[in-house]
C-alpha cells in the first residue's frame, strides 16, 4: 500500500489545478492532430482542384463553325484535276481569312501581323488534315510503286461547305470571346476525347485506345497474377513445411512488394522482349510485367485472408474424413474468397497507375488505332497521361493530361470501391 | 452384435507434444454401442486421447502417438491405415458447434459426397434425412434446408453437427464436449440424442459436467495428473462402470474429484 504523505496532494485546489493541466495537455494533443488532417486535407484538396479544374476544360471543346469556299484557284491553279496536286495545298489557310474578315484584321500588311498570328493560333495542323479529307483521301499505298493510292474525298472543289473545326488555346487567345459573340465559336462536350485515340494533335486526341489498351493489359496481368498468387499463398499457408526455406521464400515475396516497379520494367523489357522476343510495346508485356508487381500484393492478401479462416471448418471437414486438399477447395479457399479477391482488386489498381515499367517496355506514343488483342502495340491510361502531355507544355494538351487523369481516377474510385464492398459484404455475413 | 464386444482397444499409449508427454500409459477398452466418458480436470490429456482415437492429432506439429489403439482389430496408426477411412468410420463432433458456411442439406451432404456413398440424387436425399431424423433436428428443419447451416441456434448447430457425423455411418462418434457451449435446454436434447445414438453407435464422450457423465455414460475412465512426473505409471486413474466410478471408486484422487474437492 502506497502512503500518500505531501497533504498538498489531497489539497481540493491542487487537485483542481492538476485536471484543468491534464485536460489542457488534452486538448493541445487533439488541436495538432486536426492540424496535421487540414495540411493533410489541403494539400489533396489542391491537388484534386488542380485536376479537375483542367480536367474538365478538356473535357469541354471549343469549336470554330465557317463556311469554307474550296477556292479552286487555290488548290489546283492549273486545273489540273491531279488529286496528288490538290493533296499538297494547305487547307487551313482557306479558314483563315474568312476570320480575318469577321474581326477586322487586314489579310496583308504588316500592321496586323501579330493579330493574323494569334488568329491563326486558333485552328490547328489538324483542321488543315480535316479539311483535306473532304477533297482527297489516301486510301493505301501502291505495293509497287510505293505512291499513295488517292480518291476524293466527295467533296467537289468550288464548293462552299460549313464545317466545325476544334479550336486550341482558346483560353489564352483574345479574339476567343469575340468569336464566341459573333457565333463563329461554340463550346460542347469533347466526345472525340472518349471515341478518339492517341494524337500528337491535341485537338484531335482521344483515349478510347488508352482504355482498351488498359483492358488488355489488367486482363493479362489478372490472369497470370491470380492464379500463381492464389496457389502459392495455398501452398505457404496450408502445406509447406517450417523451414529455413519457407521462411526465405516469405521474407522475400515481401521484399518484392518493396522493389521499385521500373525495376521490374527494365526486367520485363530484357526478359519478355530480348529473351523470350515477344511483341514490344503490348499489352501482352505489359500485362505480364505488371502482374510481377501485383504477385506479391496478391500472395500477402491471400495468405491473411486463408490464415484467417476459422480453423473450425478445417477441422470440421478433416474430422469427416475429407483430406486436407478436399477440406481446402471446400471451406477454406471459399470462405478467404472475399479476402483474396479484395487483395487482388487493389493489385490491380495499383498496376492500372503504374506508369514507369510500361515506358521501359515501350508502351509509349502509339498511335495505331484501338488494340484488338493483347498482341497489339497499345498505351495505357497511366501512359495515355503522358502521351496526351506531350513533350513540352501547350495548354489544351495539360488539360487534356488531366482529362486523362479523371478518367484514371474514376477507374481507381470505382475498382477501390468494390474492393471495400466485397470487404464490407463479407464482414456482414 | 453381442453386448460386451470391444470396439476399439488401446494398449500402453502414450501421446506426447513436441517431446512432453500429454498422454502416458493408457490403456482401454471402449466397448461397443456403450457411451464411454472421460472425465478429469483441465488439461489432464483426455482430450487429447480422444483425438488420437482418430487421429485428428495428425494435423498438428510435434505430436506423436505410441502404443496400440485398433479399431475392430485393425492397429489404426498402421502404415497402410488411411486417416481418410479411419476418420469415415470414427467420426467427430467438437466442442463449439462448428456447421459449415453452407446450407443444411449441403452440411449433412458434404460427408457423403467427399466418400462417394450414394449413386443418385434421391439416394442422398435419403441420407440426409436420414441423419436428420437419427440427430433429431428433422422436424426442425425439413422445410428450410436449404437455408444456411449457420443461420441455426446453437444447440441446433450441435445437433447439424452429429447429424452431419452419422451421415457417413461411422461405426464410433467422438464428442470434445459436446454440451459445453450451449444452454441447459439444448444441452438436455444433446443428451437424450447421445442415449438415442448409443444404440446404433459405439459413443466416447470429454465431458467437464460429473452430472453429464453420470446420465449418459455406461463407462466412465477418469484422467489426471498435471504435471505428469516420472513416478507416474499413467494418466489413466480409474476406468470402469459410471455407477461405480462415481459411487464407489478405489482410487482416493477419483473420490476426490467426483465429490467436487477440486477441479
Amino acid at each position: 500500500m502506497v502512503q500518500i504523505i505531501d497533504p498538498k496532494l489531497k489539497d481540493a485546489d491542487y487537485q483542481r489545478a492538476m485536471t484543468l493541466r491534464r485536460r489542457n495537455k488534452g486538448k493541445r494533443f487533439q488541436a495538432w492532430g486536426i492540424a496535421a488532417l487540414a495540411v493533410a486535407g489541403l494539400m489533396l484538396a489542391a491537388l484534386l482542384y488542380s485536376i479537375v479544374s483542367n480536367g474538365v476544360r478538356g473535357l469541354m471543346e471549343d469549336r470554330i463553325t465557317v463556311e469554307v469556299y474550296f477556292d479552286p484557284e487555290k488548290i489546283d491553279p492549273r486545273d489540273s484535276g491531279d488529286l496528288a496536286v490538290m493533296r499538297m495545298f494547305n487547307f487551313d489557310t482557306l479558314v483563315y481569312p474568312v476570320l480575318y474578315e469577321a474581326l477586322d484584321i487586314k489579310a496583308r500588311g504588316r500592321s496586323d501581323r501579330d493579330k493574323r498570328r494569334k488568329v491563326k493560333q486558333l485552328i490547328g495542323l489538324g483542321a488543315s488534315n480535316q479539311l483535306r479529307e473532304m477533297i482527297v483521301r489516301q486510301v493505301g499505298v501502291d505495293p509497287v510503286t510505293e505512291d499513295p493510292i488517292l480518291v476524293s474525298g466527295g467533296t467537289q472543289l468550288g464548293e462552299r461547305v460549313t464545317v466545325e473545326l476544334t479550336a486550341l488555346s482558346t483560353a489564352s487567345n483574345p479574339y476567343t470571346q469575340t468569336l464566341r459573340e459573333l457565333g463563329y465559336l461554340n463550346t460542347r462536350f469533347n466526345g472525340d476525347f472518349f471515341t478518339g485515340v492517341n494524337s500528337n494533335d491535341p485537338g484531335y486526341y482521344g483515349i478510347l485506345d488508352a482504355l482498351v489498351g488498359s483492358f488488355w493489359t489488367l486482363l493479362v496481368c489478372f490472369l497470370a497474377s491470380f492464379p500463381v498468387g492464389v496457389l502459392a499463398a495455398v501452398y505457404l499457408e496450408e502445406f509447406a513445411p517450417r523451414n529455413l526455406i519457407t521462411d526465405f521464400i516469405e521474407v522475400n515475396i515481401n521484399n518484392l512488394a518493396a522493389v521499385p516497379s521500373i525495376v521490374f520494367g527494365l526486367m520485363g523489357a530484357f526478359v519478355f522482349i530480348y529473351v523470350f522476343g515477344m511483341p514490344g510495346g503490348t499489352a501482352l508485356v505489359g500485362g505480364l510485367v505488371l502482374s510481377l508487381l501485383t504477385l506479391p500484393t496478391i500472395i500477402v492478401a491471400a495468405r491473411a485472408a486463408i490464415r484467417s479462416v476459422p480453423g473450425s471448418y478445417r477441422e470440421a471437414a478433416l474430422g469427416l474424413g475429407a483430406s486436407r486438399q478436399q477440406a481446402m477447395w471446400s471451406f477454406v479457399l471459399p470462405s478467404a474468397m472475399p479476402g483474396i479477391i479484395t487483395g487482388t482488386i487493389i493489385g490491380l489498381a495499383g498496376a492500372l497507375g503504374e506508369t514507369a515499367p510500361l515506358l521501359f517496355i515501350g508502351m509509349v506514343g502509339f498511335q495505331s488505332g484501338i488494340p484488338l488483342t493483347p498482341l497489339d502495340g497499345t498505351p495505357s491510361l497511366a501512359v495515355g497521361v503522358f502521351n496526351a502531355f506531350g513533350s513540352q507544355f501547350d495548354e489544351l494538351k495539360n488539360q487534356l493530361s488531366n482529362s486523362t487523369i479523371i478518367v484514371l481516377l474514376v477507374l481507381l474510385m470505382l475498382l477501390n470501391g468494390t474492393a471495400a464492398y466485397l470487404r464490407y459484404r463479407s464482414e456482414k455475413s | 452384435m453381442s453386448e460386451d464386444q470391444v470396439r476399439m482397444s488401446c494398449r500402453n499409449v502414450n501421446v506426447a507434444y513436441s517431446g512432453n508427454l500429454a498422454i502416458k500409459n493408457v490403456s482401454m477398452d471402449i466397448m461397443s454401442k456403450k457411451v464411454t466418458a472421460f472425465i478429469g480436470p483441465s488439461g489432464c490429456g483426455k482430450s487429447t486421447f480422444l483425438r488420437a482415437l482418430n487421429r485428428m492429432n495428425d494435423t498438428v506439429d510435434g505430436c506423436e502417438v505410441t502404443g496400440e489403439i485398433t479399431l475392430d482389430g485393425n492397429d489404426i496408426y498402421a502404415k497402410d491405415m488411411d486417416t481418410v477411412f479411419l476418420r469415415q468410420w470414427v467420426g467427430m463432433v467438437f466442442q463449439k458447434p462448428n456447421p459449415f458456411p453452407k446450407s443444411i442439406y449441403e452440411n449433412v451432404a458434404y460427408g457423403p459426397r467427399i466418400h462417394g456413398l450414394f449413386r443418385t440424387k434421391s439416394e442422398l436425399d435419403d441420407i440426409v434425412e436420414q441423419s436428420l431424423i437419427g440427430a433429431g433436428l428433422w422436424d426442425e428443419v425439413k422445410d428450410r434446408l436449404r437455408n444456411p447451416g449457420t443461420g441455426l441456434s446453437g444447440g441446433q448447430q450441435q445437433r447439424l453437427c452429429i447429424a452431419r457425423a452419422i451421415a457417413v455411418n461411422p461405426e464410433v462418434i467422438l464428442m470434445d464436449e459436446p454440451a459445453s457451449a450451449l444452454d441447459p435446454i439444448a444441452t438436455r436434447k444433446i443428451e437424450e440424442l447421445i442415449h438415442k445414438l448409443a444404440q446404433n453407435y459405439t459413443i466416447v464422450i470429454v465431458t467437464h459436467s460429473m452430472a453429464q457423465a453420470q446420465r449418459v455414460a455406461d463407462k466412465t475412465a477418469f484422467f489426471y495428473a498435471v504435471p505428469l512426473t516420472e513416478q507416474d505409471n499413467s494418466n489413466l486413474i480409474e476406468f470402469g462402470d459410471t455407477k461405480q466410478i462415481f459411487d464407489n471408486p478405489v482410487d482416493d484422487r477419483t473420490r476426490q474429484y467426483v465429490e467436487g474437492a477440486f477441479g
